[in-house]
């Protein structure tokens, strides 16, 4: 497989690269200008947030002390820690399980399949108020109240139907004859499905990992309605916590939080696009 | 070719079905039973028997049609935008040599920002005497502007809902894109398909199941999205003039503590998010796939 | 999955076995406390040596302090002092925020039969649920026991508090008062006096607009809360105000309600009242762009220089019934013990224990400090800024006070008030229909 030719041969459709550059970018600065504005509001007062929250900071008036806060109030660590417990275990669970199904979805025909397609799209539209007290009451029978696995069973009944909706959708557009000469060799449907479906569908799997991830991290309603103690605590969850006060909100403070909120989610969807982007093609499995 | 061994389609399901049923759909029967309740209080210890009263409500009740009206103009414009959006940025991104792995990165930052976040933020642009905007006008000259008035309230605050999640649409499609096999590419060009042509007659045709999972997403979003709109415009603001599906449901839930109407509100999300779905799903089928 | 399911029997048995050994312990215990050995639960907060009849017990506690603000800080102070001076209680503690997923958390318990042993929330219809289920235990119940049970609390607190069924159930640590905050600085430099009377509220807010000064924040779209109180309080006077028949004054809530719109027209509110929040007006007022801010006593922990704001009563409407003086003030949230706990032989003493620690004298003038009105002569509270001072003072010199409306009205009632508030100020919505609207929802 020639990559160059490859390239040369995919790359006919260039109008002109500036004009794609220009508008790209324009759009990119509506996605860089929030972060900038959270990370550059995280060093100010609280006091000066409201009504100049635009302008950028300069040695003079930038603080550290919303991160002190932050760190001196909070054991943040062994919250990122129980974040990373959760969250992982959520997203391999959810990769494991919602892979399975959306294969069967995908390939097999059987009687229901329709009305189970439909059902999880309508899963997905469950409130999270509507079906707490029943999941709470199903948990503590369980006696998994305040332990972490507690919120991993339902974050992962949470996250299957998108999981498998994404995922259909991309095992659907893979050419079937790839399995087509497994079947032939006589591999059985696990075999098929590791060796084959899981690999060429590496890309998607990525992406549902990251929405897993980033849904699971930020459910406060569920985490904080099942975890009770500091010490169980995911991060969101903790960072919530401190940047109440009196009637109104301490927007320096939670500027912070959000800060370090967000690295661990940038870190995994980083880590988890190297998979999009080297995104395996059928050539490469057949070889 | 479909596969038709029955029993490993129940053991690959298995678990989902069980976490699904268990966590999901058993909790929210039990939601559709308290919509036939006055419900006091969010435990659901206090309940009192109305039949069809709550659904009976919805119709008298003028916030359920402003909010199903909004709903709907939002769930088309995220059909379009989210996922249009989302489509034609990842073409482009795919169509650029240089600084995909930059496009990719900073076009997912507005997700994983909360949503308390980006929502003080665009508070803090439209306000009328701090804002942004009325700061800018002021420099140029002209007099300050009322943002969130009555007119344009539900397009200042669709325009943050819908912009914040384009990202998500275009990590997904261009997600899709690399699953396309290159050979298909040479081959068509063999045959003088190049360009545009090439996006057109084989990328999205290849992308269409993918497509119209992004449909999907964008339209069960779009029906129950509060977060974000209910920071920039709380209780609908002003007025209830901007109230969606799902910060009036959140509103019923939370501050008039009336769960059992909320749930009744819910039982319309699912339906309309079904039938939505489904009649996509049935007006996107060609008759060579099966609809998946 | 056989294993699986044998594992769950297992654990069941287990737990059925268990609980019928506490059921045979409970009998034993529950034996009619002997009269003249009643525990005494001041000496027990004063840290007595011996209190050997403790056994080793845990006890779960939910409260609203949380976060960072300065009163949590004085309860987790208070708890670790608890921690040390009984080691054979555990304490497992879940304050936090108030926020919606403390309620949901709180209702979730509750419904599910996990409520905790001792809660701090709050009181009238909030807890009515709570009451009416029997979850927790009333005053005069703990007091045939413990008699001397929150008695460092003043008398008329612990009246204020009484719910519906005429039994008090919480014990309050401090309460709260509403009123106008006023920028005496500002109003200086436009020499203007203070809005004592309608007059020279007029006055004071045609003068400010003229200037560019918004005269008052307010965010109605957000938090209307305090101006529906103070203008029906104003206009009916404190009898119209509290009284739960809406029907029967429905013509005094009409016109105070009225003074919305008349205010909306005077161009006294910021010109995104219907659309701003309350932290960005609260800061408009903070900075000084703002001249007058309807707030609770809370809103004063916040404010740069709280010694150039003072706080006075809302001045009576034109025909209102009010006293100048009256004011919105009283206690709304308290320590409850859980009728689950109670009836618990082994955490019926730990959580009176508890509460008493929470709520002695001493604790409730440091929970003060931070700001609100004791439950207990705490004596002088020390370094308050000048408007903590004059919020005492109106306090002191109020002729009436009187619990806000939303202390008694059903949520949904409330609710559909608060959203109509706009609608009435620009003029979109017809009062009388609201109102009708509103009694109809509180049946």
């Amino acid at each position: 497989m020639d990559d160059v030719v490859l390239k040369k041969n995919r790359r006919k459709f260039q109008p002109s690269q500036l004009v794609l550059h220009v508008i790209l970018l324009l759009w990119a600065s509506t996605t860089i200008y929030p972060l900038v504005w959270v990370f550059n509001n995280s060093f100010k007062d609280k006091d000066i947030i409201l009504v100049d929250s635009f302008s950028l900071i300069n040695s003079s008036t930038s603080t550290l002390a919303n991160y002190v806060t932050a760190f001196t109030k909070m054991n943040i660590g062994r919250s990122y820690a129980n974040s990373l417990i959760i969250s992982g275990s959520v997203v391999v669970l959810v990769m494991f399980f919602g892979g399975l199904a959306a294969y069967i979805i995908a390939r097999y025909d059987f009687f229901g399949k329709k009305v189970i397609h439909a059902s999880l799209i309508a899963a997905l539209l469950f409130p999270a108020f509507a079906t707490i007290v029943p999941v709470f009451m199903i948990l503590m029978r369980l006696d998994l109240v305040n332990k972490h696995i507690g919120v991993i069973i339902p974050q992962t009944a949470g996250n299957l139907a998108f999981a498998i909706i994404i995922l259909v959708g991309f095992m659907s557009s893979i050419p079937i004859e790839l399995e087509e000469s497994a079947v032939v060799e006589g591999c059985s449907p696990w075999q098929i499905f590791s060796r084959i479906v899981v690999p060429v569908s590496k890309p998607s799997f990525s992406t549902v990992a990251i929405f897993t991830f980033l849904w699971s991290y930020n459910d406060l309603f569920l985490q904080m309605v099942i975890l009770r103690k500091r010490e169980t605590f995911p991060i969101s969850a903790l960072l919530n916590e401190i940047s109440s006060q009196y009637g109104g909100t301490d927007f320096g403070l939670m500027a912070a939080a959000v800060t370090l909120v967000i690295i661990p989610v940038l870190i995994v969807y980083l880590l988890m696009q190297q998979n999009i982007i080297k995104g395996l093609t059928a050539g490469a499995v057949k070889g | 070719m479909m596969y038709k061994d029955k029993k490993i389609v129940w053991i690959f399901l298995a678990p989902t079905l069980i976490l699904v049923v268990g966590f999901l759909y058993y909790p929210f029967v039990l939601s559709i039973y308290n919509s036939f309740f006055n419900v006091k209080d969010l435990g659901g210890i206090s309940k009192t028997y109305i039949g069809l009263g709550n659904y009976r409500e919805m119709f008298r009740d003028r916030a359920i049609w402003t909010s199903l009206k909004n709903t709907l103009i939002l769930t088309v414009a995220a059909v379009v935008f989210q996922a249009g959006l989302g489509l034609v940025l990842a073409l482009l991104v795919d169509s650029v040599r240089r600084g995909q792995q930059f496009y990719r990165t900073v076009f997912f930052f507005p997700i994983v920002i909360s949503a308390t976040a980006i929502g003080l933020m665009f508070n803090l642009m439209y306000s009328y005497d701090y804002g942004m905007f009325n700061q800018l006008l002021m420099k140029m000259g002209k007099d300050k502007v009322l943002w969130l008035d009555e007119a344009k309230a539900m397009l200042m605050v669709s325009v943050p809902v819908i912009w914040q999640y384009v990202g998500f649409y275009f990590v997904i499609i261009l997600t899709g894109i690399t699953g396309i096999p290159k050979e298909i590419y040479e081959s068509a060009a063999i045959d003088g398909v190049t360009g545009f042509k090439q996006v057109f007659y084989i990328t999205i045709p290849l992308l269409s199941g993918v497509i119209k999972s992004c449909m999907i997403l964008a339209i069960t979003g779009a029906l129950k999205v509060f977060d974000l709109p209910w920071v920039i415009a709380n209780k609908g603001a002003p007025s209830g003039k901007t109230y969606l599906l799902g910060t009036y449901q959140y509103n019923v839930v939370f501050n008039a503590a009336r769960p059992g109407y909320g749930s009744a509100i819910a039982v319309l999300i699912v339906l309309l998010g079904v039938i939505i779905s489904v009649a996509v799903n049935t007006l996107l089928t060609t008759e060579d796939d099966d609809g998946y | 999955m056989k294993k699986f399911s044998k594992i769950i029997a297992l654990g069941l048995a287990t737990t059925m076995f268990g609980s019928a050994l506490v059921g045979c312990g409970k009998k034993e215990v529950d034996a009619p406390p002997a009269e003249d050995d009643t525990p005494d639960v001041e000496d027990v907060v004063e840290d007595e040596p011996e209190e050997d009849e403790q056994e080793e017990v845990t006890i779960r506690t939910v409260s609203q302090f949380g976060g960072t603000d300065p009163s949590a800080e004085v309860y987790e102070a208070i708890l670790e002092q608890f921690r040390e001076d009984n080691p054979k209680i555990t304490v497992e503690d879940e304050s936090a925020t108030a926020d919606e997923a403390w309620k949901a958390k709180v209702a979730t318990d509750f419904a599910a039969g996990n409520e905790p042993d001792v809660i701090f929330t709050f009181t009238g219809v909030d807890a009515k649920v709570m009451i009416e289920q029997g979850k927790v235990v009333s005053l005069d119940e703990i007091r045939a026991e413990f008699p001397d049970y929150a008695s460092n609390i003043s008398e008329g607190v612990l009246n204020s508090v009484q719910e519906f069924d005429g039994n008090t159930y919480a014990v309050p640590v401090r309460g709260f008062y509403e009123g106008l905050f006023v920028n005496k600085a500002l109003l200086d430099e436009y020499d203007l006096e203070l809005p004592t009377d309608w007059e020279k509220m007029e006055t004071a807010i045609n003068t400010l607009k003229e200037n560019d000064i918004v005269p008052i924040a307010a965010a109605l779209g957000h938090q209307p809360h305090y101006w529906i109180e103070h203008l029906i309080l104003s206009q009916g006077g404190v009898e119209a105000h509290k009284n739960q028949d809406i029907a029967a004054v429905k013509d005094e809530w009409v016109a105070g309600l009225e003074y919305f719109k008349t205010l909306y027209d005077m161009g006294a509110f910021p010109a995104d009242t219907n659309s701003t929040d309350n932290d960005i007006i609260t800061e408009m007022f903070n900075k000084g762009d703002a001249a007058m801010l309807l707030e609770g006593n809370w809103a004063i922990g916040g404010f740069d220089n709280p010694d150039d704001i003072t706080v006075i009563p809302l001045p009576v409407v034109p025909g209102g019934k009010a006293d100048q003086s009256d004011i919105i003030s009283g206690f709304s949230t308290g320590w409850y013990i859980t009728t689950k706990a109670w009836e618990d032989p082994a955490k019926r003493a730990a959580a009176v224990k508890y509460i008493s620690a929470m709520t002695a004298t001493d604790a409730i003038g440091e929970f003060v400090a931070s700001g609100g009105t004791p439950s207990a002569d705490v004596g002088e509270v020390e370094g308050l800024p000048a408007a903590a001072i004059d919020g005492f003072k109106m306090q002191a010199d109020a002729a009436n006070m009187d619990m806000p409306i939303d202390s008694w009205l059903a949520k949904p009632a409330w609710d559909k008030l608060l959203s109509s508030i706009p609608g009435i100020a620009t003029g979109a919505e017809d009062i009388g229909s609201v109102v009708d609207e509103v009694i109809t929802l509180h049946e």
